[in-house]
């Protein structure tokens, strides 16, 4: 079986980053988790990784958090030990070459917060966008609350978060939440054109760095 | 008490009363406050300090909803509330060298305006949208609609998410990127020990509407 997240860099320096789990809507498990965290300390350390392009396989970008793991840690202390030990947002925080996402389909959860720590995010026009945590008695734990109203207007962010609704390209759009919305057919080309713009340009970050 | 308070603000409103009836819904067990500001409304003042409790320590999120031209403490009052909704004929008038300390803070922090950028004096509907200062406009005269489409949403969730989800947002947004991820983190680990968060989590398995106590 394929593993359920695939790290190819190209000649040019491009790490890309494939979510790998279309049959579960690339729901990130543990399993994914480990190996984002593994590849990304690894596009840290490479010398030639010069951006990192990050996409998913199959209907979806990602359709958020596997939630059939929620609650499968020993402990609250367990599972604040492993976050802050293990954080794989804040890695991508503080990673020193430009991150792009390609968001297609659904883009919920923790589908939604990796790219909201991306620096350019690129989506087809038909991509749901939603941060719906607040529909499970719980919040976004992957940045979401803090990215959010730093990326979009606050008062635009607190709609999304409280309600938990999804909205779509125009929403996302007007409020920066994407930077370009294509036709789906048009997509690997703008995400190519995004990603030969960070490499011909100075890295400047596009959003607030750790 | 239904999980939808609603204040109608309308001729001879006084703040006190305002903050007395958003008060009691967060006493009495409701889960979202909603305030409409009618077409002869009247407030005579909403201080900064009020707007300020607003976001900050008013525990429930709030929804405000006008029509037409709204400005002065009714401005005030719709800028500390956490989601702003209109007709599409609605404008909103901020006089940023009318606005106290405070007031205005919460206007730049929600126009994300930088330093020397000046609050814009109105901005009707469309542009009040795309600066994201209302997140939702709707037909003329729907705006009470609009608010009440927005608060059932929000009454529909975990009340302590909601809670929770609110003061990670208005508190985060003052603190250092990393500081306001271990805010949020620490609020996701109280948010674990609910037995709304397993209700929530259990409801999406078995594909059934959850059932949030609130506990």
């Amino acid at each position: 079986m394929a593993d359920p997240v695939l790290l190819a860099i190209d000649e040019r320096g491009v790490a890309t980053i494939t979510l790998n789990r279309p049959e579960r809507l690339n729901a990130i498990n543990m399993a994914m988790r480990d190996l984002l965290w593994e590849y990304l300390q690894a596009c840290r350390d490479h010398p030639d990784v010069r951006a990192i392009c990050f996409r998913g396989e199959g209907r979806a970008f990602s359709a958020g958090a596997d939630i059939s793991e929620f609650g499968t840690a020993p402990s609250l202390w367990e599972s604040r030990r492993a976050r802050h030990q293990r954080d794989l947002w804040g890695l991508m925080l503080s990673l020193p070459v430009p991150l792009v996402a390609r968001m297609h389909g659904f883009c919920f959860g923790a589908g939604l917060e990796l790219p909201l720590c991306c620096d350019v995010r690129v989506a087809a026009e038909d991509t749901r966008f939603a941060l719906p945590e607040v529909t499970l008695g719980y919040i976004p734990s992957a940045g979401g609350t803090q990215t959010l109203p730093r990326t979009i207007p606050p008062g635009a962010a607190a709609d999304l978060i409280l309600t938990g609704e999804p909205v779509g390209a125009e929403e996302a759009l007007r409020w920066g939440l994407v930077d370009l919305a294509v036709p789906a057919e048009r997509l690997d080309e703008a995400v190519e054109a995004a990603v030969e713009e960070v490499l011909a340009g100075p890295f400047a970050p596009g959003r607030p760095r750790l | 008490m239904d999980a939808i308070g609603t204040v109608a603000v309308g001729r001879g409103a006084s703040a006190d009363g305002i903050v007395e009836a958003l008060e009691g819904f967060a006493e009495g067990g409701a889960r979202v406050a909603v305030v409409e500001w009618g077409e002869d409304a009247e407030l005579a003042g909403w201080p900064g300090d009020r707007v300020r409790w607003l976001w900050r320590d008013y525990p429930l999120p709030a929804v405000f909803a006008f029509e037409g031209r709204l400005a002065g403490a009714g401005a005030s009052l719709a800028l500390g509330c956490d989601l702003r909704v209109c007709g599409e004929g609605a404008s909103i008038a901020l006089d940023g060298s009318s606005l106290d300390g405070l007031t205005a803070a919460r206007a730049r922090t929600l126009l994300r305006l930088g330093d020397g950028e000046p609050v814009p004096a109105s901005l009707p509907a469309g542009e009040a949208l795309e600066a994201g200062l209302v997140s939702r406009v709707g037909a003329e005269g729907t705006a009470g609609e609009v608010a009440r489409g927005a608060a059932e949403a929000i009454a529909a969730r975990g009340p302590i998410a909601t809670r929770l989800a609110k003061e990670a947002v208005w508190r985060g947004l003052d603190l250092p990127l990393e500081q306001a991820l271990r805010l949020e983190t620490d609020l996701t680990l109280l948010l674990q020990a609910t037995k709304d968060r397993a209700e929530g989590v259990r409801a999406f398995l078995e594909k059934r509407p959850p059932d949030f106590s609130g506990e």
